[in-house]
């Protein structure tokens, strides 16, 4: 109960510091102005840019007015290594609230009942403060700071160097209520991490009363689970430690002489997916939840359930939930260790709940703590080397990520890798899809082919053009994302049964003669079938190159060319017999669905190379189809193959569309560097 | 074309088109209304501040339209002031503030530049103390607070 209360006053006293400042600020305004005329407020925002920083932190101690106005541009962005001695004053969420009286003077001495005074006097007296007794790893700042720096920080960069840093990261954000761009690259073994992360989503799925099915649920899916077992042996142990921080939102379960023995396997994922079903996202739920115009998200250099925690559910939850009752319920279990994220998902729940989202009708007995729809404005996200689930990320952009329009993947596909099948999922989930990147320079053949590509491009559309008729076509569609992504798992057979899956006869470009289109289909056929056979193929089919279709009629013929071309094809993983019948029953739908119009794409910038070559005219030919995808600016394509037909296609594609900034990654241009 | 700008005060100005569209306020007016021989009114700027403003343009009327570059950091050039324009800012300090502000009104971005870089040059190599005299400026801080803001932002000096 207390973990609750601690929960609920928090963002309280926040409020009642930033009253306090806004107070302080008009009050202060009224004097200045009415002692006499100086520099106008408007003038101190005009110079502030032709200021370097030491000047700037001159004119921040000037006066009230000039500090509010300034100290903004110092702290837009925060990158938390180059300045780690400016964090503290970030992290202040442990501090007890000040008395009214005590922020007028802001005497950090005067404040002798404090428990936090010896820190704030060894503060005051220039040392750094001291962290309390055991264990000493942090250096939250003791008092409330003079400004809302939190709210200033428009921009954070953190270069994670140790587990703690997650905790501090934790208190932290829940108030960077403005953040707009958060970018993490981790520098920690990610078995230490995930460890880490694993105990938290274990004990998470325990305490999180934001989950839809309640504790004992909770309980009992945690029970089932062998390897949870251990996980919470593992979180008692570590639950035995002293943390001395009574009013921290979290405590540290981390197990400092942990080792890990073994790397990252498929069942780790599954496992930790398995225990954090529903709302056991640490990070993202925070930066979620807690930061409403949070656009564009970073990650580097770990597995991101290790950090993240498992994907969140930011979808409506139940407008009823009665708190009371489930904290009695609680109070009847054994005592949990407090966990990070837990308290701090609650609490930034809390807070989102204060800054007026949309209102869901609530008759809770707390209405502080009634559930509304959340909804992530994150519109950018970019993963670069990271050991990266296809389920993972397709749960992750499906239910907390509605509004993504920019997906960046760069080397995330080796370890356990993302597959090809994963794009044609993507378009179904994700339709409205602006900006994309696909990026690798290890040897993917037979992973990501040229066809999971273009069932990505075909399977794009916006949400503007698009009639009746072809919506009432096409019943699951991708234009819904709660509907259609739940059932589109990573398998390929699945990707290829969407309702909205098009292909060459979409293109009204195409006179292809039957003789021409076939032998740019064996490269097609060969780009798509995977590492068996489309090695050989590049050489080949650089003679149909310059037969890229320009009209806009498509042929019968060429469809069927296709369908004998394309599905008659070996598949690389496979086929049921009873899965062909499937996809022969959806194929036909879909025949229906191409003789309609497709509604076009809101794409507006692809950037796609692998060591092996992906481009080739069926590609193409979607690029260049101007009422598909009327936005498109910019187009990249690259690979290794020295001699691969797609860099004659993008000149051709350049040709054909000239307002397209188009170009070839060269053999030995793929570099990290291009990314990082 | 002459165009006619008619200050706060009610004064007129007859200036040339091309000195007016030095403004991209104006231009962008005189754009979207066409052929037209109705004065522009300009509410925010007084004559005494507007003389000033159409001096600066008759001066630089031929200058080469900036193009912005995100890339160029402001704080890196604030002494490449040509010497004219320094002359031009000699002026006392109500008139150098009401110059900037007329110059971010009506959108002429050199104008504005070498006002603020003026006003920068003031601020630089000075203690708070004496920016606080240059300016006039009311120390509002208790002697605790200055010592506090300053400690919370003095890592900015070393970034």
């Amino acid at each position: 109960m207390n973990i609750f209360a601690d929960l609920k006053a928090e963002p309280e006293r926040l409020r009642e510091q930033e009253q306090e400042l806004n107070f302080r600020e008009n009050t202060t305004r009224t004097t200045a102005t009415s002692k006499s005329p100086t520099v106008p407020p408007e003038i101190i925002q005009l110079i502030i840019d032709y200021l370097d920083n030491r000047d700037l932190v001159k004119v921040l101690t000037l006066n009230w007015t000039w500090a509010q106005l300034v100290a903004p541009k110092l702290w837009h962005e925060v990158r938390y290594t180059a300045n780690q001695n400016r964090i503290f004053f970030l992290i202040t969420k442990s501090v007890s609230p000040p008395s009214a009286d005590c922020q007028s003077t802001h005497t950090p001495s005067g404040r002798t009942s404090s428990p936090q005074t010896t820190v704030g006097s060894s503060y005051q007296s220039g040392e750094p403060p001291n962290p309390p007794p055991a264990p000493k790893r942090r250096n939250s700042y003791p008092w409330p700071t003079l400004l809302p720096y939190h709210s200033m920080v428009q921009s954070l960069h953190v270069s994670l160097s140790s587990a703690d840093m997650v905790q501090d990261l934790l208190d932290m954000i829940p108030c960077c209520n403005e953040l707009r761009s958060f970018a993490i690259q981790s520098a920690i073994p990610t078995e230490d991490l995930l460890i880490r992360g694993a105990i938290a989503s274990a004990c998470n799925d325990l305490l999180d009363p934001l989950g839809p099915s309640g504790a004992s649920s909770a309980l009992h899916g945690s029970a089932s689970s062998a390897s949870l077992a251990s996980l919470a042996s593992q979180c008692s142990q570590s639950g035995r430690h002293q943390y001395s921080h009574s009013h921290s939102l979290s405590l540290d379960p981390y197990n400092r002489t942990t080792t890990p023995t073994a790397g990252l396997q498929q069942e780790d994922d599954e496992t930790i997916m398995a225990s954090s079903t529903s709302q056991s996202g640490v990070m993202l739920s925070v930066l979620a939840n807690s930061c409403p115009k949070l656009e564009s998200i970073w990650f580097s250099g770990f597995h991101p359930i290790s950090v993240l925690g498992g994907p969140t559910d930011l979808r409506p939850k139940p407008p009823r939930f009665d708190l009371q009752s489930y904290c009695h319920k609680n109070a009847q279990l054994p005592p949990i260790p407090p966990v990070p994220g837990a308290n701090a998902a609650a609490a930034a729940c809390n807070a989102s709940t204060a800054n007026n989202h949309n209102d869901t009708t609530s008759s809770t007995p707390n209405p502080a703590m009634s559930m509304q729809v959340i909804q992530s404005g994150i519109r950018s996200l970019h993963f670069v080397n990271c050991t990266l689930p296809p389920q993972y990320l397709m749960t992750m952009i499906q239910h907390s990520l509605p509004n993504l329009e920019e997906l960046h993947l760069t080397q995330c596909w080796r370890g356990n890798p993302l597959q090809g099948s994963l794009l044609n999922s993507l378009a179904k989930i994700c339709p409205g899809l602006k900006n994309l990147t696909l990026h690798a320079t290890q040897s993917h053949r037979g992973i990501v082919t040229s066809e999971h590509i273009l069932r990505l491009l075909e399977g794009l559309e916006g949400g503007t053009i698009c009639s009746p008729e072809i919506k009432s076509s096409r019943p699951s569609g991708p234009g819904s994302r709660s509907g259609s992504g739940s059932g589109s798992g990573s398998g390929l057979g699945e990707g290829r049964g969407g309702g909205n899956v098009g292909s060459l006869a979409d293109f009204p470009l195409g006179t292809f003669g039957k003789t021409s289109y076939t032998a740019a289909s064996v490269s097609s056929a060969g780009a798509t079938i995977g590492s068996s056979s489309v090695s050989n193929s590049n050489s080949s089919s650089s003679s149909a190159l310059v037969t890229l279709p320009s009209s806009a009629s498509s042929t019968s013929d060429m469809t069927a060319s296709i369908g004998a071309d394309q599905h008659h094809s070996h598949h690389p993983y496979g086929s049921h017999p009873y899965q062909q019948q499937q996809e022969y029953e959806q194929e036909q739908g879909d025949s229906l669905a191409r003789s309609a119009p497709r509604p076009a794409s809101d794409l507006e910038s692809l950037s796609v190379w692998f060591t092996h070559s992906i481009l080739n005219q069926a590609i193409a030919a979607e690029l260049c189809d101007r009422e598909r995808h009327p936005k498109l600016r910019s187009v990249e394509f690259g690979s290794d193959d020295a001699f691969d037909v797609g860099e004659d296609l993008t000149r051709v594609l350049g040709e054909r569309r000239p307002e397209l900034s188009v170009h070839w990654v060269h053999y030995g241009d793929t570099g990290d560097d291009r990314d990082d | 074309m002459p165009v006619i700008l008619v200050s706060s005060d009610a004064q007129e100005f007859k200036v040339d088109k091309e000195v007016a569209e030095r403004s991209i306020l104006i231009k962008n007016m005189l754009e979207d209304v066409g052929e037209s021989d109705s004065p522009i009114p300009l509410p925010n700027v007084t004559a005494a501040v507007l003389t000033k403003v159409i001096e600066y343009c008759e001066h630089h009327r031929n200058d080469p339209v900036q193009v912005p570059d995100e890339t160029d950091d402001p704080r890196k050039r604030s002494n490449d002031i040509e010497e004219w324009d320094m002359k031009f800012m000699q002026v006392d300090q109500e008139m150098l503030f009401e110059i900037i502000l007329a110059a971010n009104y009506l959108d002429i971005k050199p104008l504005l530049d070498v006002g603020c870089k003026t006003v920068a040059n003031i601020i630089k190599g000075k203690t708070p103390e004496e920016i606080r005299k240059a300016f006039n400026i009311v120390n509002d801080f208790t002697p605790e607070e200055e010592a506090q803001i300053k400690k919370e932002n003095e890592w900015a000096e070393d970034r």
